[in-house]
């Protein structure tokens, strides 16, 4: 069973009453399994990849949800699976209200304007052979909103909210740079006034200039738009920028969900503390911090055959003999601070285990 | 006299669309034992710089001019057995994908083989077992079992650290690592620049490492040189170019950056506008565009790399005064000052 705390997720801080309006995004228990195909020999090597195991989260109108994990961790999956890209295995994704998990692409279709994508690659997600003003046109065509006319006028509008000059509707993605090219994939992403954007690594692929651009650009956006965001990224900093809220996921599993800045001041999973310190930053203490810095030993284990007990034990420095056997339920350890972890490294609810770890 | 030393380098390359300036005017220089961090976006010239260095980018369609001396000898001038002498085995080289460098066919043992014999006559059996030893080196778990492995068998790390091993394995007095940890988790990128850095101090080895990310050069390098459109805007050592940023673009890079303490409600500093075409490069300082500092006379004089401080140049027309004000108002509204 998937144990939750008892509050609800809210946001930490005023501690009082916590927010009662319904979340837009509301995920339970969340599984995708996908089977692996061996080759030609289909009777033999038969298994399946536990992409995402069990995951839950909210994300309340108007707010930014980060997902970080190192590459393989699900969160790529999470993403299709709460845009009903793929269907889940188990667990249910819960859409403004509605149960979308098992719906049919027919009747997702009204769904699709409300929930949108931005992907990370500005040059494999827009058709070459395409001008930019159908590119982006091409939702509201799909979903026969507007006239031709009215279509061209919101294109020209929306092209103009990126930060893109409505003059270039005709011309086509190999023309533009790619931080632009970003602007159009949002252009296109928001043409249908979505309620939900889900940006999968929408910067890892820009220069870091052009990065801090459409960062803010997105920030903008939410702000003018009211948008809901599930923001993807395997940069720390980045996220950290844009979320209210981070979950980190590992193997699958959601390993530690907390405000964002808590996140970064006060990491309670071991495996956030070690992606934290592994973030290369520019300071001068550079190369003193390295003296501190925890590395990692290894690679992460194949999510085919993830370890048992807690999945982070092979790699952890504090692990003990109970991580290999049980799996640590994700607990609240500070108001809303949630982390899975037989020795959290920071705690209101175990300060005991905190005192005989660092012995 | 450094070690390798880059002068006046500059590459241009032919193509249908025009001259693609790609490296233009750079000079660089990196000592034994020291690491040289190469910062800059997409289309700086600093990858084509490093090619150039190694003798690869000797197209029909490509120009080159000035000097890359290695102990004083020019290697431009190099060629046929001259040329492989050096390559590979003075100076190596790893790329940003290493399954991309990999044969795909060949086993690890196979190809760190090949590399070995490809420079000094010895018997298959001794180096396999040179080939092992490197592979431990780098920390390699298994290293019997994985020299029979292929490329495919193993993690983006692991390949990383084949690459290294063989890159290390005939002891070059240069490794150019160009953007060696772009492709890999930072967990494990922190692992690799570990790695580098150990055996750095165990050789002597010098390093030239190439990178798009601060971050990186703030934790390996000595020296750095920040390029952009082709040119070396500020070169010097790294407490005095990440903490005494004199150039408006090295600004630029650091202020776009989201730090760990920068708060959410503030909104990133980014640098407007796009990096140039190095087709059409824009005339005078290639910046100028845009440089929030800009004068009347930087899109008309090409400003040259000139000392500010002892071992610290900057490319810019602004005076100095002005340049250290400037830079300490920017370091006090950031959180990495």
């Amino acid at each position: 069973m998937n144990e939750r705390p008892a509050g609800p997720l809210a946001i930490a801080g005023n501690g009082a009453a916590p927010r009662r309006a319904a979340p837009l995004v509301a995920v339970e228990d969340l599984e995708k399994r996908f089977p692996l195909a061996r080759g030609v020999f289909l009777g033999g090597g038969r298994g399946q990849v536990h992409a995402v195991d069990g995951v839950s989260f909210d994300i309340p109108r108007g707010g930014t949800l980060g997902l970080v994990g190192e590459s393989g961790c699900g969160k790529s999956t999470v993403a299709r699976l709460v845009t009903r890209l793929l269907e889940p295995s188990g667990g249910t994704v819960v859409y403004d209200g509605k149960d979308i998990t098992h719906r049919k692409p027919r009747a997702l279709r009204p769904l699709r304007r409300e929930i949108q994508l931005v992907f990370q690659d500005p040059y494999s997600s827009l058709n070459p052979r395409r001008t930019v003003g159908a590119i982006v046109a091409e939702p509201l065509r799909l979903q026969r909103i507007g006239t031709r006319s009215e279509r061209r006028s919101r294109v020209r509008e929306m092209l103009e909210v990126v930060g893109l000059n409505p003059e270039h509707y005709n011309r086509y993605p190999h023309e533009f740079s790619g931080g632009q090219r970003q602007r159009i994939g949002i252009a296109r992403a928001l043409i249908t006034t979505p309620k939900l954007v889900v940006a999968d690594e929408p910067v890892s692929a820009l220069d870091v200039s052009i990065q801090a651009q459409i960062l803010n650009l997105l920030a903008e956006l939410q702000g003018q738009l009211g948008l809901t965001y599930l923001f993807i990224a395997h940069d720390l900093n980045v996220v950290r920028h844009v979320s209210d809220r981070i979950a980190v996921m590992y193997l699958g599993k959601i390993v530690e969900l907390s405000p964002a800045e808590e996140l970064h001041a006060r990491p309670v999973h071991p495996y956030t503390e070690a992606l934290l310190s592994a973030v290369p930053r520019v300071e001068t203490t550079g190369r003193e911090r390295l003296r501190h810095r925890v590395v990692l030993r290894g690679d992460p284990p194949s999510p085919v055959a993830p370890p048992p007990g807690c999945r982070f034990h092979t790699r952890c420095r504090y692990a003990t003999e109970i991580c290999s056997a049980v799996e640590p339920p994700l607990v609240d350890h500070r108001r809303g601070h949630l982390a899975a972890c037989h020795h959290p490294l920071s705690t209101d609810a175990r300060p005991a285990a905190l005192a005989s770890r660092t012995a | 006299m450094p070690l390798l030393e880059v002068r006046d380098l500059h590459v241009s390359f032919e193509t249908r669309d025009g001259t693609v300036r790609a490296v233009d005017g750079v000079s660089l220089a990196v000592d034994r034992g020291r690491t040289l961090g190469v910062v800059g976006e997409s289309g700086s010239g600093k990858s084509v710089t490093a090619l150039t260095v190694m003798g690869l980018t000797r197209l029909p369609n490509a120009t080159i001019s000035g000097e890359v001396l290695l102990d004083g000898v020019d290697l431009l001038g190099l060629t046929g057995d001259d040329l492989r002498r050096v390559r590979g085995k003075r100076v190596a080289m790893i790329f940003q994908d290493p399954l991309s460098s990999l044969h795909p066919l060949y086993t690890i043992g196979w190809q760190i083989v090949e590399a070995i014999q490809a420079h000094e006559r010895v018997s298959e059996k001794a180096a396999r077992a040179r080939a092992l030893e490197g592979l431990r080196e780098v920390g390699i778990p298994n290293a019997p079992d994985r020299l029979s492995s292929y490329p495919h068998e193993l993690s983006g790390g692991m390949r990383q650290r084949v690459m290294i091993a063989m890159a290390l394995v005939l002891d070059p007095e240069i490794l150019i690592a160009d953007e060696p940890t772009t492709a890999l988790d930072v967990t494990v990128q922190a692992q690799i620049l570990d790695l580098v850095r150990e055996l750095q101090a165990e050789h002597g080895t010098a390093v030239v490492l190439i990178t798009h990310d601060l971050g990186v050069i703030a934790e390996t390098a000595d020296e750095v040189a920040v390029m952009y459109a082709g040119r070396v805007a500020e070169l010097g050592p790294l407490t005095g170019v990440i903490d005494g940023a004199e150039h408006p673009y090295t600004w630029g890079l650091l202020q776009s950056l989201p730090s760990a303490e920068s708060s959410r409600s503030e909104p990133l500093h980014p640098i407007e506008g796009s990096p140039p075409s190095l087709i059409s490069v824009p005339s005078g300082c290639p910046f100028h565009p845009r440089c929030p500092y800009a004068m009347e006379v930087c899109p008309r004089e090409v400003p040259g790399l000139l000392p500010t401080t002892p071992g610290h140049a900057v490319a810019c027309h602004l005076p100095v005064s002005t340049r250290r004000a400037i830079g300490s108002e920017v370091r006090s509204q950031e959180a990495w000052a």
